[in-house]
């Protein structure tokens, strides 16, 4: 089943723009997306055919093109991926420009010891970052200092990372100007979204069944889930998390207990930025 | 016609078999031969797979050397034009090659890419400098498949077979349901003396007064779509409040515009009396208390288009078809006849889709949002729509009612029903069952399966549904393939498109000389709820070919406020697959003027409709519920389009007589 088109729209989440366009299967170049069991649709590259792609077009891309959504769809017209752009490359012939959402942190604290005892910074947010690309937080080490210093330290993270803007990857002074510039689009499916949020939960204490405790770490922190499709799993799971994990990482712990019957889960995302935790399929014979 | 080879643009024109003492002609054999694939435009690949290469060899003749500089001038800036048409949006003129061979009956025309090389001559040498010749102008051109039409024109709509109306449609009424109730009563109400419509006569009575009303009905069910072909005569009510009424029990009670019901062509149902270029098509999501009455001497669902002006005043009274009847428009698919489209490989195709009016800022069925559209090749007797109420749905189809499972009656439903589950057994159990005895044959493919459906009480998830198929054996070891398990997405919010997966059936590959006769096909609905006290009412599972071809056009919901991006009112959604050019628009219409609004999404390859072979169109439409943008997405039977179709036919060499 080969790529019929892609769609490529504004972010339902973010929403802080109008923009829609259609990509027929002819203007794009190497196409190719990737599923996973965990992860759901994982992730996906496209260029886009330079009859398209304009000066401005591209820089349009360059600027304001990450966390776009992408839906791409069959040669049969059914949904096959969906997730957002990530990064997007402009290669100009003698310059690549790139815009990356991979290292960008808008969220963040430092957990110090001060004195012997653990603390925790002040929660540093570039407010503007997250309204348009989403929380993305990170937790530092901060070693033996002090309140200040530890503010600091996750100031300087947030102003350095927090905004993703267009980079100057590579000159390559031998090359051609080409006459119309080359675009380069990397998506990952929402699953990666959950790497980007930490989970924190003490109110509740003792054990309860892992799809209970998935759900609500989810329901809490999974920004772009609009809705959930969690099975029943009553394997018995702590609810306290307090060791800055994040909610990928915490998932992925879980699903990897499997259920009472010793059969294998997963967890991913689906079209319609639906959640789903449940068993894995068995293997085809 | 004349052999025939030029370039041109629709305006400046350069032939290149010019027999004249001046001009170009090309050497002999100088257009060189074209090397393609008979599949090659049923791949989909990038652009570069779809354009043929040709290499000519051109000879120029010129009363002087500056006349050779302004012929070639001009070939060169038509060969520019046509790279700048698809690399530059200001230049929007399509640059086309027209051809006819010496004997062949039609013309041809090419669509050029580019022509990324030319090759020029010494021009110190001779004949160039003697007798103001260019011996040989080699030119590479880039250029798309050969098509019965100049790129870039609108033809005409193409002759459709005829759905629920009249016969050889150019525009068809489609519904979003299948059942088979239709129009039983036409009727005037002048004062309370009553008169049947027929077709030719002249609607209202002759004094028009207040109250005075039409009166439309079935005695089956309700109606969910009423059509009354293009007037004769379009009425000029100078002075009226048309307002639409149905029968709730006890009275005649008023529907709200856009709420209730959707007018096409519209804006209301004043304006849609006085034309005549378009069928007037009222579609109606009954209010739950609607009921029967008789009036006349008929127990119908009635509904009332009524004079409210205190003071009417009609100059020209509408009046009725010659000879084509009110009917309601209950099929959802439009077909293409086996003769219709032409040439070597599917056409350039254009829907062009009119949405009624009503709808405005507020989410409801007459503001669409999502349009499904599958195709499907000799169709037999494949429905796409099965009524799990187990009315009207076609011979052969057989409806039982499974685990807790009743028909019921639903005025929303396709007949009038669907399948009320009340869960007193909670686990998945089998809760509807069709059993086509027979069927298989014509329901060979590939589909997405939708069920329709609304959980009441309870939370969106509590309960989940799944599609089982069967071939031909309906026992419990029999083979079978199960849909995943898809949970609700909402409550009480109408009723939900449920997308259950992808289906093949039968479930291996199959090549001509398999035999299907007599086989049955068994699709049961299973459905659980064992978490909450939640009811589902089940209207219909629908089937959308994928293997043909098949299409998700979507909404960009670009206003999230006021959803002004949906289709509603005076609204078009053109798909089109390169008859005017490859792109999916919405229009808005003002008079005999469209405007391109915005972009819509497409979901799937542009269409791909076989030549020479009938095709079906299946279609589903839906809008969302309560909030722009936030599925779930619902799909309600009132819900309405009319579709024209127009082809540009493609061929891989000659054209012909075709």
């Amino acid at each position: 089943m080969g790529i019929g088109s892609l769609t490529i729209k504004a972010n339902p989440v973010t929403a802080w723009e109008q923009f829609s366009l259609s990509i027929d299967r002819e203007h794009l170049i190497k196409p190719r997306v990737k599923h996973r069991d965990l992860g759901g649709y994982w992730s996906a590259k496209f260029s886009i055919h330079t009859d398209r792609v304009t000066r401005s077009f591209a820089s349009d891309f360059l600027t304001n093109g990450l966390m776009r959504e992408v839906n791409i769809f069959s040669d049969e017209g059914r949904r096959d991926w969906q997730g957002f752009i990530n990064k997007v490359t402009m290669n100009t012939g003698t310059a690549k420009i790139e815009a990356d959402l991979s290292n960008m942190t808008n969220k963040s604290f430092v957990r110090y010891n001060d004195a012997g005892t653990v603390k925790r910074s002040t929660t540093i947010t570039n407010t503007d970052s997250s309204d348009r690309f989403g929380v993305n937080e990170r937790v530092l080490v901060g070693g033996e200092v002090n309140l200040g210093v530890a503010d600091q330290h996750a100031q300087q993270i947030v102003d350095w990372q927090g905004w993703p803007s267009p980079t100057l990857r590579e000159i390559n002074l031998g090359g051609k100007v080409l006459a119309r510039p080359t675009l380069e689009i990397e998506c990952l499916g929402y699953w990666h979204t959950l790497f980007w949020r930490t989970y924190n939960q003490t109110a509740l204490t003792g054990d309860a069944d892992l799809s209970v405790v998935a759900k609500a770490a989810v329901d809490a922190v999974a920004e772009f889930m609009r809705a959930s499709d969690i099975d029943d799993n009553t394997t018995q799971v702590s609810q306290e998390f307090d060791s800055d994990r994040t909610l990928a990482d915490i998932i992925r712990s879980l699903v990897s207990l499997g259920d009472g019957a010793f059969h294998r889960w997963v967890a991913g995302f689906e079209f319609d930025r639906v959640f789903y935790l449940r068993q894995a399929a068995r293997p085809e014979r | 016609m004349a052999r025939t080879h030029e370039i041109t643009d629709g305006t400046t024109t350069v032939d290149l078999i010019d027999t004249g003492a001046t001009g170009m002609i090309a050497q002999r054999g100088g257009f060189g031969s074209v090397r393609f694939s008979p599949h090659q435009y049923d791949e989909l690949g990038d652009l570069e797979s779809r354009l043929f290469s040709e290499r000519w060899q051109i000879h120029v003749k010129g009363s002087s050397q500056n006349n050779l500089a302004t012929q070639t001038r001009d070939l060169y800036a038509l060969l520019r034009k046509a790279w700048r048409y698809h690399t530059d949006l200001t230049q929007t003129t399509p640059v086309y090659i027209k051809s006819q061979a010496t004997n062949e009956t039609n013309t041809r025309y090419a669509l050029v890419y580019r022509a990324p090389e030319i090759t020029m001559i010494d021009k110190f040498a001779i004949p160039f400098e003697a007798s103001d010749e260019i011996e040989s102008l080699g030119i590479a051109i880039a250029r798309f498949i050969w098509q019965a039409n100049i790129p870039g024109d609108l033809p005409s709509a193409i002759v459709l077979t005829a759905s629920d109306g009249p016969a050889s449609p150019t525009k068809i009424q489609l519904a979003n349901f299948r059942d088979d109730v239709n129009v039983t009563d036409f009727k005037e109400d002048d004062g309370g003396v009553f008169k049947d419509y027929s077709v030719g006569d002249t609607l209202f009575p002759a004094t028009v007064a207040q109250n005075d009303a039409l009166l439309v009905g079935s005695t089956d069910q309700p109606l969910h779509t009423v059509v009354i072909p293009a007037l004769a005569t379009a009425g000029v009510l100078t002075t009226s409040t048309l307002a639409l009424y149905y029968w709730n029990g006890s009275a005649f009670t008023a529907l709200t515009l856009g709420t209730d019901y959707s007018v096409f062509p519209g804006p209301d149902l004043e304006q849609s009396f006085e034309q005549n270029s378009d069928d007037i098509v009222i579609n109606v999501t009954p209010p739950s208390d609607f009921a029967k009455t008789t009036f006349d001497g008929s127990n119908a669902f009635w509904y009332e288009i009524q004079e409210d002006n205190a003071a009417p005043s009609y100059a020209t009274r509408p009046v009725l078809h010659a000879s084509n009847a009110i009917y309601a428009q209950s099929t959802p698919y439009a077909e293409i006849g086996a003769t219709v489209l032409k040439g070597d490989v599917p056409p350039f195709a254009s829907f062009r889709l009119f949405t009624p009016d009503g709808g405005d800022e507020n989410e409801n069925f007459a503001s669409l949002s999502r349009i499904l559209i599958g195709a499907k090749k000799s169709p037999g007797n494949f429905t796409s729509h099965l009524n799990a109420g187990g009315d009207d749905n076609p011979s052969g189809w057989a409806t039982v009612q499974g685990t807790d499972a009743t028909s019921t009656a639903d005025v929303r439903g396709p007949a009038g029903k669907m399948s009320d589950v009340i869960f007193a057994t909670a686990t998945m159990e089998k809760r509807v069952t069709f059993t086509g005895t027979g069927k298989l044959l014509d329901w060979i493919g590939e589909y997405r399966a939708f069920l329709r459906a609304e959980q009441e009480g309870g939370t969106a998830g509590d309960v989940r549904v799944k599609l089982r198929v069967r071939v031909h054996s309906a026992a419990t070891y029999g083979p079978a393939f199960n849909t995943p398990i898809v949970p609700t997405a909402a409550v009480d919010s109408g009723i939900e498109l449920i997308e259950l997966g992808d289906i093949k059936i039968p479930f291996g590959d199959v090549i001509d000389s398999d035999g299907f006769t007599s086989a049955d096909i068994i699709l049961e609905i299973h459905a659980e709820d064992t978490v909450g006290s939640a009811d589902l009412e089940i209207f219909d599972l629908i089937l959308i070919p994928t293997d043909d071809w098949s299409v998700e056009l979507e909404d960009p919901v670009s206003d999230a406020v006021n959803g002004s991006s949906a289709l509603r009112g005076a609204n078009i959604l053109e798909v089109d697959g390169g008859v005017l050019e490859n792109r999916t628009l919405k229009y808005l219409i003002n008079g005999a003027n469209t405007y391109i609004a915005e972009r819509w999404g497409r979901g799937g390859p542009a269409p791909m409709l076989e030549p020479e072979t009938q095709i079906r169109l299946y279609f589903v439409m839906a809008n969302y519920p309560t909030t722009w943008g936030t599925p779930p997405l619902v799909s309600i039977p009132g819900s309405h389009m009319a579709m024209e179709l127009y082809a540009h036919p493609l061929y891989l060499d000659l054209r012909g007589s075709d």
